[in-house]
């Protein structure tokens, strides 16, 4: 058989299946109770994020800062490489997320890592075992949220979810000038992802990001039971890692395991996915993130530094 | 918008508005499905204005209910023969890619399955997609009859493009399996 002649049959297939793909278009709108929700979920945040703001900006170490290497919206950082859970994996969008998002395109979902060293656990033997199983959403080109007016496509907002599946906007990132892309997640389209895993045979793919590392790594579940990897970093040099090049596990880990980074982790004793300090990615990465709740944090950037590219502090370096 | 029952009224009277509805109706529909096979907005008007001729000489004695998928597979055949003649020359349209991809699943040409008609074909891919979730269906079905875009198919049925990718990977292995286990070499 060939694609001709499967073409030829599908244009004999019964008209009913014709008709039900013609007619079907799955309803996006909004239920009210979501509208409503979600506005009722952000007045709750914002005053939230305004009683919990003195503690997110706490000094590391400092009385009420919580763990050093605490990761905001991202998640705390301080779970430790647990047992493998595949299962709770899920390429696809929440039905949340298809609600709220169903007018902008290239939403990613993204889990996050428990821990950055995780590749230099001995135990760890599934992708999974490194995840924790909350995802966030990454808005592209909407760095101040959906609601306010586009920002660019070198920005992207994180899209949190809160306790009762409620999402809601919860920072935002962006490059201060121009930057070739895929740059971490900014720019990073599923497009891309799908080119770079075109030569292997996956099951699907899942969208992560070790936070401190200011790395993306799309992992690519695979039937043979030997995962891939693809990695975007914002600072490959510092991990060993190419991007757009596919890594089974063991590479991965080696890799980053014998990168600056790696060695600085090594060094520091954190084998147990406790990270200590935030490990040395040579200069100051040049995005700016803003929190939410964080007064004024919505307005323009403002100039950092003297070099032209700079940070604004995310709250797990603070 | 005419009902399909007063279009197909207007062919048996004659009428030239019967084209004129017909294109009003599912004209989009129609180029739109034969540019995704050509890749050529000239090639799809002519291949749709070539089904309306079709139509024109089947309506009488044909009743086609229902009138959209009946003129989208005359559409489908005229655009599928088109691309035959033009294979050789253009290698870029959705249709290429969506058959690419299939590439996987089906074996080359001329093995014994040739034998098999496409009748018989047709009907062991409709037990297989009555064994799919409607979701799924109507996914194949768009990607592989109406040969929309992963973008056009992620916005029909709220899912991303990534999500679109995976669950057509998956429908496709499955058929392979399907086809396989029905003696149908792949």
């Amino acid at each position: 058989m060939n694609k001709v002649k499967f073409a030829a049959a599908m244009s004999l297939v019964d008209d009913q299946y014709y008709e039900e793909a013609a007619a079907y278009q799955r309803k996006r709108r909004i239920p009210v109770w979501v509208r409503w929700g979600a506005l009722a979920a952000c007045l709750c945040l914002v005053v939230a994020g305004a009683l919990a703001l003195p503690h997110l900006i706490q000094p590391n170490g400092a009385e009420g800062g919580g763990p050093s290497n605490a990761g905001g919206l991202w998640g705390n950082g301080t779970e430790t490489i647990g047992p493998a859970h595949r299962e709770d994996f899920s390429p696809e969008m929440s039905q949340e997320a298809v609600s709220l998002f169903q007018d902008i395109p290239g939403v990613l979902k993204v889990y996050q890592t428990t821990v950055d060293s995780w590749f230099l656990s001995d135990s760890l033997t599934d992708y999974s075992q490194a995840l924790t199983g909350k995802a966030v959403y990454i808005v592209p080109n909407y760095s101040e949220g959906i609601d306010r007016p586009p920002t660019g496509p070198l920005s992207y907002a994180v899209y949190v979810t809160g306790e009762d599946g409620t999402l809601t906007w919860g920072g935002g990132v962006s490059l201060p000038e121009e930057h070739s892309v895929p740059y971490a997640l900014i720019g990073l389209t599923d497009d891309i992802i799908l080119k770079d895993l075109s030569g292997i045979d996956y099951e699907d793919y899942i969208i992560t990001q070790s936070t401190r590392l200011y790395t993306v790594i799309v992992w690519a579940r695979c039937a043979d039971g030997e995962d891939r990897f693809v990695s975007y970093s914002s600072r490959p040099e510092f991990l060993g890692l190419v991007d757009h090049v596919v890594y089974t596990l063991e590479e991965l880990q080696q890799r980053l395991s014998n990168s600056s980074v790696g060695q600085s982790l090594t060094d520091s004793g954190d084998t147990d996915g406790s990270i200590g300090k935030q490990p040395s990615l040579g200069p100051s990465l040049d995005f700016s993130l803003s929190l939410k709740g964080t007064p004024g944090s919505r307005s323009p950037r403002t100039s950092g530094g003297t070099s032209g590219p700079h940070r604004r502090c995310p709250p797990w370096s603070r | 918008m005419l009902e399909d029952e007063r279009i197909i009224d207007l062919f048996f009277a004659r009428s030239e508005q019967a084209i004129q509805a017909l294109d009003q109706k599912y004209g989009k529909v129609c180029h739109r499905l034969s540019y995704n096979i050509l890749n050529s907005p000239e090639d799809a008007e002519e291949c749709v204005s070539e089904a309306y001729l079709g139509v024109w000489n089947a309506i009488p004695p044909a009743r086609p209910n229902p009138l959209q998928a009946y003129i989208c597979k005359i559409v489908r055949n005229i655009s599928l023969k088109c691309w035959e003649h033009k294979a050789a020359a253009k290698r870029n349209s959705v249709f290429d890619v969506a058959m690419q991809e299939l590439e996987d699943t089906l074996s080359a040409p001329d093995t014994v399955e040739s034998e098999l008609e496409a009748r018989e074909l047709a009907r062991i891919i409709e037990d297989f997609l009555e064994a799919q979730t409607k979701e799924n269906r109507v996914i194949f079905m768009r990607r592989y009859a109406y040969m929309d875009s992963y973008t056009d198919i992620a916005a029909r049925v709220s899912l991303t493009e990534n999500n679109v990718a995976v669950r057509l990977n998956r429908i496709r292995r499955k058929m392979k399996q399907y086809l396989l286990e029905r003696g149908i070499s792949v």
